[in-house]
């Protein structure tokens, strides 16, 4: 009953007032607490219109969902693409507020800070690895190699360990460790660890790399070398990315599309990359580049006069391109057109005279016509810019010696296979010379 | 009493940010190294770039400078170079300095006040006539000038056979042969097609990266002068890049520095490389070289990754006699400091020298070591500028005068002392690193004489600054300059000198190409700490003899001649 005693006691009008007062306050202090939170406004004035579009829908998705931790952190995988570094690292705080137990959203903030607040990263890190347990495992390995290259070789080595007890060959953390031993002057230990990844395709060029300072280290010269030249001719694939791979769907516009174009065309994948470069000519039909790697993919399929066209566009739009004028000849040779090349070729040199792919395919077209002379003279200044490629020389050589210069042929193409010794054509040529 | 505690905090936020002098502030100390002399020295010097709303890559590379004694007064003076075309009226500037210590703009009637689209230089005495001769590297090659006395150069490019039609930017003189004649090594960076277009992520024009475009060759000239008659004859060089071996990795060289990286008494010549594995030839003492930079671990940074290697600074960081190697990158990168532990051998060690988590991340281009406050120990000073726009940054400070359109890539240059066991922190000097620009070129001499390494950075469109050094003095100084009576006494660029006293030694390098498209001082200046006396000189010549000198007195300039010392066995 005492307890009920606050409410009989009768309070001066003044005291009820003010209670009422702070109840209201509270009240109203509670609500706007628990009010949504709205992303903030992005000007998207000016953007490409399929990266404004993509940037509003998703500000909207969050304005009708205010509370979906999955929301935000799509918003944030959107404007982190587009350089909108404090926008997408509000995006992503509040998605790790409303979704902690999501790790994309710590891990896609890390990536964003790496760039922008290097101090943010090793937490975000470690919080996404966490999150994510065994797998994905992309969160613990740029844990353990950042932490590697800012120095914490402890903290790195302790997680390359997690990774190897998951699965014993895992490539990245064996390069990992190999690289600590080595810093460390285990280098026995090191070499043994860098041989046990040498050959996966995630880490082959960096374990050879490794391995050429390990064995230089140990006295073992040729191995050393051997390894370096190794090291130059391969690449690393790429150590799978789900979080990252998903937030690139958030790449669009003319910009995205051009760089899948040119990823797909690096790949041979011809078909793909055409229908985005169909796409592209399409949507964005002022966007010179679409128009240029369009021709380059077309004289690769053999399309030539589909080439042509498409490179006539991108001349149109870029007429002082030499790299334009070299596909353009490139297509007009393959129809057989070689004297309309000769023109388009040494435009294209009054313009860059120093490109060796302009004056190697006009001494070809030359050639074609029957003026080898002058073709000669192409492949010469194409070998004074670069002396290492091979077929130049071995184009030379095949013109010297229809013209009897034997000798000077015979030095070219020692030379054409000093640079390459599996080259067919000098290879040929060189044996010809020496059976007459 | 609330309105009076009221005041205290509004004049704390006013004025308590900016520490006293030798006070740490937020992870950083503020320091007086320099002073900014532009104005009164009459270096009046503002960089042209042509912009044509294009975007070229070039535009964004900038122009380096050079510090030489193109007299022989013992007063260094200043080359400047403009990155314009034909059509423009900047030329490029000559400054004298006068016996008061003024420069004094000599540029016309020079022949050095010629037009160009100017990346670097580099000076060096190629006739052995005791007179320095110019090379200018452009975004169409290169020109030399003949150094004809009387303060006029003379245009020899063509006459001295060389016909590099490349984009140059690091070019370095080195005595590769050891036939006492200085060879030229010029470094092109890209084949650069200008009708390339790269917008940024938000679709707006910028300037391009590196990628995409081929990599050219580095050129190795062979100054012909021991069959041409040198001094009394002219100056030829002969295009040796082929039959050298440098033809065979092609690369877009950033910065050159030549020095024996393996310790045979042999130039060897490394190559930063922008967005490839950098370059090291080896010189293998028949004319050729190896490329050896995986080996030795100069190619890649720890992580085993290429970066945006941009210039170079060379010294003894950590007093173990041999030299260390520190290149800069690009903002959103680690900048790298291989440490040299083994003779030929290096590792990166950036973060256990603390160079890793500066306060801000620049894009870095010039970098000297130099001991900026005299303690013994080679501390870093690294000029930034981004070269493309980048978001979400803190707005610096911008200096004066520079045109809206670079504003958004101008970064305050940054400096780091060295304690002296190689662990490097971060100081806040206000003339060097309080204002903003788009630097490029940093150049160190001694231009006062007074023992302590000055500072000019070039920035793009904007003024060259040049920074008197006067940090407190904490010790004594030797300034050496090596010269080769046999070679017109000509500084003997590759000679490697040893200062020792007090149990420790000092290394230097005589070589004035590094940092970025710069020619630095070629004296070797040694901030000696709490040394009373050398005890001795020790000097390795370029053609690998080895001499000894009496130590003696500091804080001087001395002039070493080969032969007047003792030479000693190796």
């Amino acid at each position: 009953m005492a307890a009920f005693a606050f409410f009989r006691t009768r309070w001066p009008p003044g005291v009820a007032f003010g209670i009422a007062l702070l109840l209201i306050v509270g009240v109203m202090g509670y609500r706007w607490t628990r009010r949504p939170v709205l992303p903030r406004a992005v000007v998207t004035k000016g953007l490409d219109l399929a990266v404004a579009s993509l940037i509003e829908h998703s500000e909207q998705t969050v304005r009708d969902n205010p509370r979906s931790g999955d929301a935000w952190g799509r918003l944030g995988s959107a404007l982190m693409h587009y350089e909108f570094i404090e926008e997408a690292r509000e995006a992503f705080v509040r998605a790790q507020q409303l979704s902690p137990g999501n790790p994309r959203w710590p891990y896609l903030q890390a990536l964003l800070e790496m760039s922008a607040n290097v101090s943010a990263v090793t937490p975000l890190l470690r919080r996404a690895s966490n999150l994510c347990g065994d797998l994905p495992d992309m969160p613990r390995v740029q844990l353990a190699r950042w932490l590697a290259e800012h120095g914490d070789s402890l903290g790195a080595r302790q997680e390359f360990e997690v990774l190897l007890r998951r699965e014993a060959n895992h490539p990245i953390a064996l390069l990992g460790l190999a690289r600590l031993h080595f810093a460390e002057g285990r280098l026995e230990a090191g070499r043994v660890t860098a041989q046990s990844c040498i050959d996966n395709p995630h880490t082959v060029r960096a374990a050879h790399a490794l391995m050429a300072q390990i064995q230089h280290a140990l006295a073992n010269r040729e191995a050393a070398a051997a390894a370096a030249r190794q090291a130059a001719l391969t690449a690393d694939l790429p150590w799978p990315d789900p979080f990252w791979t998903e937030a690139s769907a958030f790449r669009v516009g003319q910009k995205a599309m051009i760089q899948d174009a040119s990823a797909l065309l690096d790949q041979d994948q011809m078909k793909e990359a055409l229908e985005i470069l169909a796409r592209l000519t399409r949507d964005y039909p002022e966007n010179e580049e679409g128009w240029y790697l369009m021709g380059w993919a077309m004289n690769r399929s053999q399309r030539a006069s589909d080439a042509e066209r498409a490179l006539r566009e991108y001349l149109k739009r870029a007429p002082q391109s030499p790299k334009g004028h070299a596909q353009l000849a490139v297509s007009l040779l393959a129809q057989q057109r070689p004297s309309e090349a000769v023109a388009v070729l040494e435009a294209a040199l009054r313009i860059k005279p120093t490109w060796r792919e302009l004056h190697f395919n006009l001494a070809y077209a030359l050639a074609q016509l029957g003026h080898d002379k002058e073709a000669i003279q192409q492949l010469r200044e194409a070998i004074a810019i670069d002396p290492n490629h091979v077929a130049t020389h071995a184009a030379l050589a095949e013109l010297l010696i229809r013209h009897g210069e034997r000798i000077e042929a015979q030095g070219l193409l020692q030379r054409a296979l000093e640079l390459d010794p599996g080259d067919e054509r000098a290879g040929a040529l060189l044996r010809s010379l020496s059976t007459r | 009493m609330g309105s009076r505690l009221l005041l205290v905090l509004l004049a704390c936020s006013a004025g308590c940010r900016k520490a006293p002098e030798g006070i740490q502030s937020g992870g950083q100390t503020s320091v007086r190294w320099f002073e900014n002399v532009t104005a009164r020295s009459g270096i009046d010097f503002t960089h042209q770039v042509d912009i044509g709303g294009q975007y070229l890559f070039s535009e964004a590379i900038g122009s380096g400078a050079a510090f030489l004694d193109f007299d022989n007064d013992g007063r260094l003076d200043i080359c400047l170079i403009h990155n314009v075309g034909p059509a423009s009226s900047a030329k490029n500037r000559l400054f004298h300095q006068e016996a008061d210590g003024r420069f004094k703009d000599v540029s016309a009637g020079s022949g050095l006040d010629v037009t160009g689209r100017g990346n670097g230089l580099a000076v060096g005495d190629l006739n052995n006539d005791g007179l320095p001769e110019i090379l200018i590297t452009e975004e169409q090659g290169i020109r030399l000038f003949l150094n004809a006395g009387q303060g006029r150069f003379v245009d020899i490019t063509s006459a001295a056979g060389l016909t590099n039609r490349q984009w140059s930017v690091p070019a370095a003189f080195v005595d590769f042969d050891r036939d006492g004649w200085l060879d030229l090594v010029v470094g092109n960076y890209l084949d650069f097609d200008p009708s390339q277009r790269c917008p940024d992520a938000k679709g707006q024009p910028d300037f391009c990266g590196p990628h995409g475009f081929p990599a050219t060759l580095t050129r190795l000239y062979r100054n012909a002068g021991a069959t041409t008659g040198g001094a009394s004859g002219k100056i030829f060089f002969e295009d040796v890049t082929v039959r050298s071996g440098l033809a065979r990795v092609p690369g877009k060289a950033m910065e050159i520095v030549c020095a024996d990286f393996d310790g045979d008494r042999w130039p060897d010549i490394f190559i930063t490389d922008d967005g490839l594995p950098n370059r090291l030839f080896m010189n293998q003492h028949n004319g050729t070289f190896k490329e050896e930079a995986v080996v030795r671990g100069m190619a890649y940074t720890a992580m085993g990754a290429p970066a945006a290697n941009m210039g170079v600074a060379l010294g003894d960081v950590d007093g173990d006699g041999l030299f260390d190697v520190f290149v800069p990158h690009l903002a959103e990168e680690n900048h790298t400091l291989w440490r040299q532990g083994v003779r030929g051998v290096f590792q990166d060690e950036t973060a256990r020298a603390g160079l890793l988590n500066p306060a801000s991340h620049g894009t870095g281009f010039g970098a000297v070591f130099a001991d900026f406050d005299g303690d013994g120990a080679l501390d870093l000073a690294v000029a930034n500028g981004l070269v493309r726009r980048r978001a979400g940054r803190t707005p610096p400070k911008i200096a004066a005068g520079i045109p809206p359109f670079w504003i958004p890539y101008a970064e305050p240059a940054q400096l780091f002392v060295n304690d002296g066991t190689g662990r490097f922190q971060e100081v806040v000097d206000a003339a060097f690193c309080g204002e903003a620009m788009v630097g490029r070129g940093l150049l160190c001499g001694d231009f006062d004489n007074d023992g302590a390494p000055d500072l000019l950075i070039t920035a793009i469109a904007s003024r060259a600054e040049l920074l008197r050094n006067v940090a407190g003095r904490r010790g004594h100084w030797l300034g050496i300059r090596a010269v080769d009576p046999a070679l017109g006494n000509r500084d003997a660029y590759g000679a490697e000198i040893v200062v020792r006293g007090g149990g420790r030694s000092w290394w230097r390098l005589v070589q004035p190409a590094y940092s970025f498209a710069c020619s630095n001082d070629p004296r070797a200046l040694f901030g000696l700490g709490a040394l009373a006396s050398a005890d001795s000189i020790r000097i390795v010549w370029p053609d690998g003899m080895e001499e000894e000198f009496p130590g003696g007195t500091l804080d001087v300039y001395r002039v070493l001649r080969k032969g007047s010392g003792k030479f000693t066995q190796r």
